[in-house]
């Protein structure tokens, strides 16, 4: 059994609060999604939980344990991080020998196997690559070391969409062969919205949302008409947000829908992950 | 495990510019002996070089292998360990290479230790050598000590207080510190200052070298301590 | 096979009926192996608990099942199954949408039983 559980995380820099009070609990062998706006605080979470910085309140445990400065706890995580701290002169293929020393199970045969997929070459220096590139080498680390908990952050930055397509099914391979809990932090919504299982929402540090993809969908609609018919039905429901072109309204709603109760001229339709996603964080 | 794993990498970080250091000490050495005649050499004192280049390994031994071994998951109590469990060999090593590369040289040229000089010491006893050994060894600790100790200072200092420390301490010892030894302090203070010194390294009195030994030794162990309090909370900064 | 990530409908849902449209075409033969949930999952870059879902609606209804250690199969029966419950579907999702979609538009029964015929020449 591997859990996590973030308990009640606040973090401050100097005055300003990254994030507030988060509490979420992490289910084994799950993908989640980290969703939220620039600067929502999805980086600075993922931050804490291996932690590269201290929370100001809360604490975050893995199997129990906290994770400050516990090794055993951070040996089970594997954070594929923007930032790049590899040695200006090492080659991707020490990097693979030096992770291997660091995480016993990680797959070097694995690792250069998708290296070939995308040619990557294992004698080029990192600091060398390209953006993409750059990506293509964390994630393959991030999926070659074999740990309960891996984190991606913005994994596909600087992809093609040929590249996106391939990391995306090797991902759900590798997650199929070898479960893990992994947890996808991405502007691309669409993208990620059929891979991922759950959806974590963060707003200005914030916890707005934390269910299935499948129930944030189902209980999401929007619905259509003329704007006093659909004010009318939308009275004293969650509404995320509208859209409102001349005389027609669409407005954006969470809940459970009764479709006998829908008044003549009112259009229900499903609205997409990426949608309901632009206005739950845009209020 | 990944004490072991994170010291072999911060060991491997140095070997390569230890290596390039002896090369370039032993062309030296070659250059000099070639180029000034006999009995006249001015090359004197490795250890000083040693020392210094140590120093410099320090300065150069923490931002890069923190961040490295961060994102590889080594909690900070490991590698605060592991950086010492690369240095003390490393330090060892150079403590015995600076010997035999003394006793070398000295047949070759007219070379002196800087242990030699500074204690007047030219017994080659197995005693002696061994209170040498161990004067190279603490000073190297100190230096690289003191090297890491700095940059890991720095590395938890925010811009003002960088700025503040940068231009505090020169002016201190330029001006503030000359300032007050001319205007406050008697010569009898100074004196009995230089000689408060003087004893502590063992150059005068009666302890002799011992008691640099464990003047280093202090410093060691209160730089590494404070490097421990630094390096207990030190956060991933971006820049 | 092809999954429409903008339909309304979820995605599991249109993967078990393009499974069984699938079976109805012939692609899948009777006793014979459909993909695995991770080659679906893979395929279609959707997360596997979504494809076992879909699968499972059909182990459900007996279309398909599952055989130790070797995977899924196509039941013995399994397009007569399906063609039935299309049959009854099609009443449900086609004939009342077009009633009151017919209604909304005041085409008569009759117009509507001339339009079916047209339908059927073409």
């Amino acid at each position: 059994m591997s859990q996590m559980e973030i308990k009640n995380i606040t973090k401050k820099f100097a005055d300003v609060t990254a994030l507030e009070n988060i509490s979420l609990k992490l289910e084994e062998n799950k993908i989640y999604g980290l969703l939220g706006r620039n600067g929502a605080g999805k980086t600075t979470l993922l931050n804490l939980i291996t932690n590269r910085i201290f929370p100001t309140e809360g604490e975050i445990l893995v199997n129990g344990e906290n994770v400050i400065e516990n090794d055993n706890a951070l040996s089970k995580i594997y954070f594929m991080a923007e930032n790049n701290y590899y040695p200006e002169n090492m080659t991707v293929k020490k990097a693979f020998n030096w992770t291997k020393e660091f995480y016993t199970d990680f797959d070097s045969e694995y690792a250069a196997e998708l290296c070939e997929k995308f040619s990557l070459k294992l004698n080029q220096k990192i600091k060398t690559l390209s953006t993409g590139y750059t990506s293509i080498f964390k994630m393959i680390l991030a999926l070659s070391c074999n740990v309960p908990f891996v984190l991606l952050d913005e994994p596909v930055l600087g992809l093609d969409a040929n590249h996106r397509d391939l990391f995306y099914k090797e991902l759900l391979k590798n997650y199929s062969e070898k479960p893990k809990t992994i947890i996808i932090s991405t502007h691309l919504i669409e993208e990620a919205a059929d891979i991922i299982e759950d959806v974590i929402i963060i707003k200005s540090g914030k916890l707005i949302l934390n269910e299935s993809v499948e129930s944030v969908l189902s209980q999401g609609y929007a619905i259509t008409g003329s704007i006093s018919a659909v004010d009318g039905f939308t009275a004293g429901k969650n509404i995320l947000g509208a859209d409102t072109i001349g005389g027609i309204k669409c407005a954006y709603v969470l809940g459970h829908l009764d479709k006998a109760g829908i008044p003549d001229g009112l259009e229900v339709t499903k609205p997409d992950l990426q949608k309901l996603f632009i206005h739950m964080t845009n209020r | 495990m990944r004490l072991k794993t994170a010291s072999k990498y911060i060991f491997s970080e140095i070997k390569n510019s230890v290596l390039i250091f002896y090369l370039i000490i032993v062309l030296l050495t070659i250059f000099f002996s070639s180029a000034t005649s006999e009995g006249n050499s001015s090359f004197n004192g490795i250890e000083m070089m040693s020392a210094i280049f140590l120093f410099v390994v320090g300065l150069n031994s923490f931002r890069k292998n923190y961040l490295f071994l961060m994102s590889n998951g080594v909690p900070r109590r490991t590698q605060f360990k592991s950086f010492f469990l690369a240095a003390i060999p490393v330090t060892v090593g150079m403590a015995v290479i600076d010997l035999a590369l003394g006793a070398i040289f000295n047949r070759i040229t007219n070379y002196n230790t800087l242990y030699g000089l500074l204690y007047q010491d030219k017994t080659q006893s197995t005693g002696n050598i061994i209170i040498s050994l161990l004067w190279s060894i603490t000073l190297y600790l100190c230096a690289i000590t003191l090297g890491y100790f700095i940059t890991l200072a720095y590395y938890r200092m925010n811009k003002i207080q960088k700025i503040c420390v940068s231009i505090g301490v020169p002016v201190f010892f330029t001006m503030v510190l000359p300032y007050i030894i001319y205007n406050f302090c008697s010569t009898t203070t100074v004196n009995w200052v230089y000689n408060g010194i003087s004893t502590m390294f063992g150059v005068t009195g009666s302890y002799g070298s011992i008691s640099a030994v464990a003047v280093f030794l202090v410093c060691t162990i209160l730089l590494s301590v404070l490097s421990y309090l630094l390096i207990r909370k030190a956060p991933v900064k971006e820049n | 096979m092809k999954l429409d990530f903008n339909n309304d409908k979820p995605i599991y849902l249109q993967l078990s009926e393009e499974l069984e449209d699938a079976i109805i075409a012939g692609a899948y033969q009777e006793e014979t192996q459909i993909p695995s949930t991770t080659e679906i999952s893979v395929n279609y870059k959707i997360n596997p608990a979504t494809a076992l879902k879909g699968i499972n609606i059909l182990v459900d209804n007996g279309i398909v099942y599952k055989k130790r250690g070797l995977g899924m199969f196509v039941a013995n029966g399994a397009k007569e199954k399906i063609l039935e419950q299309r049959k009854v579907d099609f009443f449900e999702s086609y004939i009342k949408s077009l009633v009151t979609e017919a209604k909304k538009l005041s085409i008569s029964k009759e117009d509507i039983l001339k339009m079916l015929e047209r339908g059927f020449e073409i």
